[in-house]
């Protein structure tokens, strides 16, 4: 008896450090929802996922690298060149400063969509080449494609015959596309209608097929899973043009739902999409990781940022709670690991 | 068939029983050699995950007050930033 009285108190006590960040979190949000009680009003929680929407498909992105035990910094950047290009490419017809006045008609949405793919799918191949073949610590080759895609996206808009300057005046029919309710989901925005889409896809790649589970076998053991028969490099590469994808898509409706596009475009981005995996479960020790966990960890984060703006606090203060959140994840992620060793 | 084995020893010369036994424990010491080179490459593969947290070389003790002063310093940040906005 004296026994399971012990056990009870030592569950009990792992449990609320396990959980701590939820528990803050939660008490956080009802707080908020305490001083004001329309916070939790459903237009507002439709607002919150919407503007979740295209970091949580750039989240499910940077969640296979960080299963896989690496990471990617420059996940926001790549989304800034992908955004970039779709942008420039669905400007209205009859905007006198567009970036490609030849364009006279407006374009199939798919070329833009496509394009922005191909980017997003040529600079993630340069990170999964650099971890898989050169065997560089994904931190590493990751941070210079950060500032390659800077510098590229930087040199995109400054081609434009005025100069840098924002690509904006987009074409109505994209802007409805993204931030519209128009695909018969009544009053669900079409931006989370596209996220359950790639959340859907996600997990039937992460959990029904062979490159979902050789990455599950990579990250927990790449020395096992090598001698297990899984070709490494080829199955990291996978991940990486997986993720390749997602960024194109992200990168695509990000466009639409700023409606414009400046050099600044995705700053910090990858940030609170790895932030955003970190609270959702997903762990930097490798082999451990849910879609739903991606999604709320997402969710939850956006939630915060949403609460903080709406009780207008300083945004200076704002990096300092994110930036404390984050390393509180990694420490609980931390401590689990030591404790199960 | 197993008759057959039996029936086949026994038409077995002693001299070739003898050669028979020896390349079986021949058989079993190599098999075991097998094992033993086995259980090496296990044991390397088990040791050798160089993940992250590998290197941190801390107590779990040390990780509770770390994820405490975390707690501590997250809610005085929160509280801060809701009484001077």
């Amino acid at each position: 008896m004296e026994k399971l009285k012990n056990m009870k108190s030592i569950n009990w006590s792992e449990f609320l450090l396990d959980y701590a960040l939820y528990f803050i979190l939660g008490l956080m949000i009802i707080g908020v929802a305490i001083a004001d009680s329309t916070f939790f009003s459903t237009s507002n929680m439709w607002k919150i996922l919407a503007q979740a929407s295209t970091r949580g498909i750039l989240a499910l992105g940077v969640a296979g690298m960080i299963v896989l035990a690496g990471t990617d910094l420059s996940a926001g950047r790549i989304l800034g060149c992908g955004a970039a290009v779709s942008a420039s490419l669905l400007q209205s017809v009859t905007y006198a400063s567009r970036m490609y006045p030849q364009i006279t008609e407006p374009i199939n949405m798919f070329i833009p969509l496509f394009l922005s793919i191909a980017v997003c799918v040529a600079f993630c191949a340069l990170n999964g080449f650099g971890v898989a073949k050169l065997h560089m610590h994904a931190f590493i080759i990751s941070l210079g494609t950060q500032l390659i895609a800077y510098g590229v996206l930087c040199l995109y808009i400054d081609s434009q015959k005025g100069g840098a300057q924002p690509i904006g005046s987009l074409d109505s029919n994209y802007i409805n596309l993204v931030n519209g309710k128009n695909l018969g989901f009544g009053v669900v925005p079409n931006l989370v209608v596209f996220l359950v889409i790639c959340a859907v896809v996600m997990w039937f790649v992460w959990n029904k097929t062979t490159l979902g589970k050789n990455m599950f076998a990579i990250g927990g053991n790449k020395e096992a899973a090598a001698v297990s028969g899984v070709h490494v490099a080829k199955n990291i590469m996978g991940v990486y043009l997986v993720a390749g994808v997602l960024y194109g898509i992200s990168a695509f409706l990000e466009a639409g739902r700023v409606q414009s596009v400046t050099t600044s475009t995705g700053l910090n981005y990858d940030l609170d999409a790895i932030s955003g995996c970190v609270i959702g479960g997903v762990s930097f020790s490798g082999g451990v990781g849910t879609i739903p966990g991606v999604l709320i960890g997402v969710v939850i984060l956006q939630v915060i940022n949403y609460s903080l703006y709406y009780l207008g606090v300083n945004p200076y203060l704002q990096y300092i709670i994110k930036g404390l959140i984050i390393i509180l994840a990694v420490a609980i992620d931390v401590r689990k690991y030591i404790a199960k060793k | 068939m197993e008759q057959e084995k039996t029936e086949t020893f026994e038409n077995l010369s002693h001299e070739e029983l003898m050669e028979k036994a020896k390349k079986l424990e021949e058989k079993e010491k190599g098999i075991e050699k097998k094992e033993r080179e086995l259980s090496v490459l296990e044991a390397s593969i088990t040791a050798s995950k160089h993940n992250l947290y590998d290197k941190i070389n801390v107590s779990v003790k040390t990780m509770n007050i770390f994820i405490g002063v975390l707690v501590v310093l997250l809610v005085l940040a929160i509280v801060v930033a809701i009484v001077y906005k």
